[in-house]
């Protein structure tokens, strides 16, 4: 009886998550800093022609891949961050507790800075050579980073242990970062900072032949390691008593998170807090520590907070954006506060 | 940890007395009126007053116009110099640069010989500074917000000219007794305003009277080319700038480049956004009021040759604009065009340039200097 009634709450709880999920997403695509009006959004988006050529150019080419962008990086941070906290066993491990989103920094630090003081010539300027340098740059330090990290779990018996070194390499990487940024032009650091508040609005269609392959395999992995998962929540020996490859399982987790986190990261710059607060979020909703739940769950719901965020910072009557950092935490603090706030009330 | 906040208090209280002395010194100084009074005509940030035995030089506060204004004091007189620890002996013999706008003015009046210090060289393409550098005449002295204090002292300028930031990075540099001038040019919202700039760096040097005539010059030679672009009898409809990182910059209505585009009689689509800096969009904003602007016009900063294609891959939505698609797109290559160093002084070659390539009708046909019409595929 008492499980027949939570089998049912779950399945409310993902009923609901996914209205809501496609709820923002067409939210996302009405609404922006150029009125549309609703209907023409909805002749569009089940296929009809639209007198409107400006509005149909910017729904397809500007808020469809933007949304797409957001639903994306929100699952793939919450699904690595969900990741990360089952493996350290630390509730406060994200995707970037690796390292890998600081090596990402210092990698976009190295060509932006460096190049402008070198040759001469500040990035700001330089277009298409520049904007794709970035993310080559940053997905090239984010890699840089994986490997070390993967090479040293293999010499490391102690997740603990990895978990300092990954602390370690962020705080290298920003002194890294910092000295470059001592050294640089005003312009230089400015782009810098701008995509240090990441952002979802970066990515056109053609960016996204790479962008949407590389999640995809990385969520699509997760769901493969919804086992393993599970096995490791009972203790590293145990795990092994059952006949769990530790090592092998380790290994596949932290390279899935690392592609998340290298390719969205690369392509939107560090996106804070999504990954750490979702799983949690998702607990307080989900109440299990059951993955065959939480790692859909994470997915829809980081999706849709992001999402959520996006929206807000693309607020109508706005013209600009504000940066999707500032929104992700103001809105993400909040929310965590008050679910470990009722979970506490709850347990006592 | 209290000795260190000892000495930054130390350090605050010496500041404090020497400004308060400085605003004592320049009030003693100012109960005799001016015998002459320099007023820029374009420019709106300073002034020169000049008294028996020295010059006053007052620029408005780079960022709070109630606030006082920094003062210079300027003087040859060694009795004057000698009662005025402060006062800036000219003509400057010895002086340190820390943008390279300030060696396009000083090129302009023939005072490079005099610089013995540049900050972040590597941004100044001028021969003879470059030449300089090389042969260790003029000494590095670093980024131009952490300047290295001792080499300075070292060096010994009779003057260093700065560009001011919102923070003061120069406090250890003024407490080690190197005179500082604010350069506020880049602060001059129009392209004749950041000209007359020149008079300012000129009253260090007393070549004002040089400095003057090459303003006048200038200033001519800018409203003969607004004339025949008022002859044009259509107004074409311009936007400008491109995204980085997802946001479209463009200039503001009253802004050093909307100026430009204001004096070469083009309807710029956001001439009535008002400010002087530059505004920062959405790419659906800026589409939905320029999709069907008859120009567009860009500032890049590309190694290779620009084109079409180069636009395209970098944001495909580029191509959807009325501007891409008639091949209307003017611009120009700051990599190679130096339009941020040389154009300063030449803002009427950058205005014919405009003027010729948004207005065909007027079939000017002068050789372009630093903007072009975007050809290549």
């Amino acid at each position: 009886m008492q499980k027949g009634e939570t089998k049912q709450r779950k399945r409310s709880a993902f009923i609901l998550l996914g209205i809501s999920l496609f709820v923002l997403f067409v939210l996302n695509i009405s609404l922006g800093s150029v009125y549309i009006p609703f209907q023409a959004v909805v002749k569009w988006m089940f296929g009809f022609q639209i007198s409107n050529e400006i509005w149909e150019n910017i729904l397809m080419k500007s808020r469809l891949p933007q949304a797409v962008t957001a639903l994306l990086a929100g699952a793939g941070l919450a699904a690595g961050g969900l990741q990360m906290q089952t493996l350290f066993r630390n509730p406060l491990a994200g995707p970037s507790i690796l390292g890998i989103s600081s090596g990402a920094g210092l990698g976009v630090a190295i060509v932006v800075l460096l190049f402008g003081a070198i040759q001469g010539i500040s990035l700001a300027g330089l277009g298409w050579f520049g904007s794709l340098t970035i993310t080559a740059a940053a997905f090239l330090g984010a890699i840089w980073v994986l490997f070390m990290v993967l090479f040293l779990a293999r010499k490391l018996k102690n997740n603990a242990m990895l978990l300092i070194v990954g602390i370690m390499v962020g705080y290298a990487s920003s002194a890294i970062v910092g000295l470059l940024q001592f050294l640089s032009t005003k312009e230089d650091i400015q782009s810098f900072v701008v995509w240090g508040l990441g952002s979802f609005n970066n990515l056109t269609w053609d960016r996204h032949t790479i962008f949407i392959p590389m999640v995809v395999i990385g969520l699509v992995g997760s769901l493969f390691l919804i086992k393993p998962l599970n096995v490791l929540l009972l203790g590293e020996n145990y795990a092994a008593n059952l006949g769990l490859n530790i090592k092998r399982s380790r290994l596949s987790i932290l390279v899935i998170t690392g592609l998340l986190t290298a390719t969205i990261t690369a392509f939107c710059g560090p996106v804070a807090f999504l990954g750490l607060a979702v799983p949690h979020l998702s607990k307080g909703i989900f109440k299990t520590a059951d993955h065959s739940v939480l790692i859909p769950a994470v997915m829809l719901f980081g999706g849709a907070l992001a999402l959520l965020c996006h929206l807000i910072a693309r607020m109508p009557g706005f013209d600009g954006t504000l940066p999707i950092n500032a929104v992700t935490s103001l809105i993400g603090a909040p929310i965590v506060v008050s679910v470990i706030l009722k979970r506490r009330s709850l347990t006592q | 940890m209290i000795k260190k906040s000892g000495l930054f208090i130390l350090a605050l209280v010496a500041l404090v007395a020497c400004k308060q002395r400085k605003t004592e010194a320049d009030k003693g100084m100012q109960k005799n009126t001016p015998i002459a009074t320099y007023k820029p005509s374009y420019a709106n940030r300073f002034k020169v007053e000049y008294f028996k035995d020295h010059k006053r030089v007052e620029v408005v506060h780079p960022w709070d116009s109630t606030q006082a204004p920094i003062v210079s004091i300027l003087s040859e007189d060694s009795l004057f110099l000698q009662e005025n620890p402060d006062a800036i002996k000219i003509p400057v013999e010895r002086w340190v640069s820390v943008t390279s706008t300030q060696i396009s003015y000083a090129n302009e009046l023939e005072v490079l010989q005099q610089v013995v210090g540049m900050a972040e060289p590597q941004y100044v393409s001028n021969p003879i500074v470059q030449k300089g550098i090389r042969e260790g005449t003029i000494r590095n002295i670093g980024s131009a917000f952490a300047p290295d204090a001792e080499l300075l002292m070292a060096l010994h300028p009779d003057m260093m000219m700065i560009s001011p930031f919102k923070e003061d990075f120069y406090g250890p540099v003024r407490s080690a007794g190197i005179k500082i001038a604010t350069n506020c040019s880049y602060l001059e919202n129009t392209p004749l305003g950041r000209v007359e700039w020149l008079v300012y760096v000129a009253t260090f040097f007393n070549k004002e009277e040089q400095a003057k005539s090459i303003v006048e010059e200038i200033a001519k030679r800018y409203h003969d080319v607004k004339e025949i672009a008022l002859k044009a009898d259509s107004k074409p409809t311009v936007f400008t700038g491109k995204t980085y990182q997802g946001v479209w910059y463009t200039a503001a209505a009253e802004s050093y480049n909307a100026n430009f585009l204001k004096d070469a009689n083009v309807n710029y689509i956001f001439k009535d956004r008002h400010g002087t800096g530059s505004l920062s969009y959405d790419f659906e904003t800026v589409y939905e009021s320029a999709a069907n602007s008859e120009f567009w016009s860009l500032i890049v900063n590309s190694p290779e040759t620009y084109g079409y294609s180069l636009l395209s891959q970098e944001d495909e939505r580029y191509a959807d604009f009325r501007a891409f698609k008639e091949k209307n797109v003017i611009y120009s290559n700051s990599n190679k065009s130096m339009i941020y160093e040389k154009g300063l002084m030449e803002p009427d070659v950058i205005l014919q340039d405009l003027v010729q390539l948004l207005h065909p009708e007027l079939g000017l046909d002068k050789e372009l200097v630093y903007y072009q019409k975007l050809t290549k595929e």
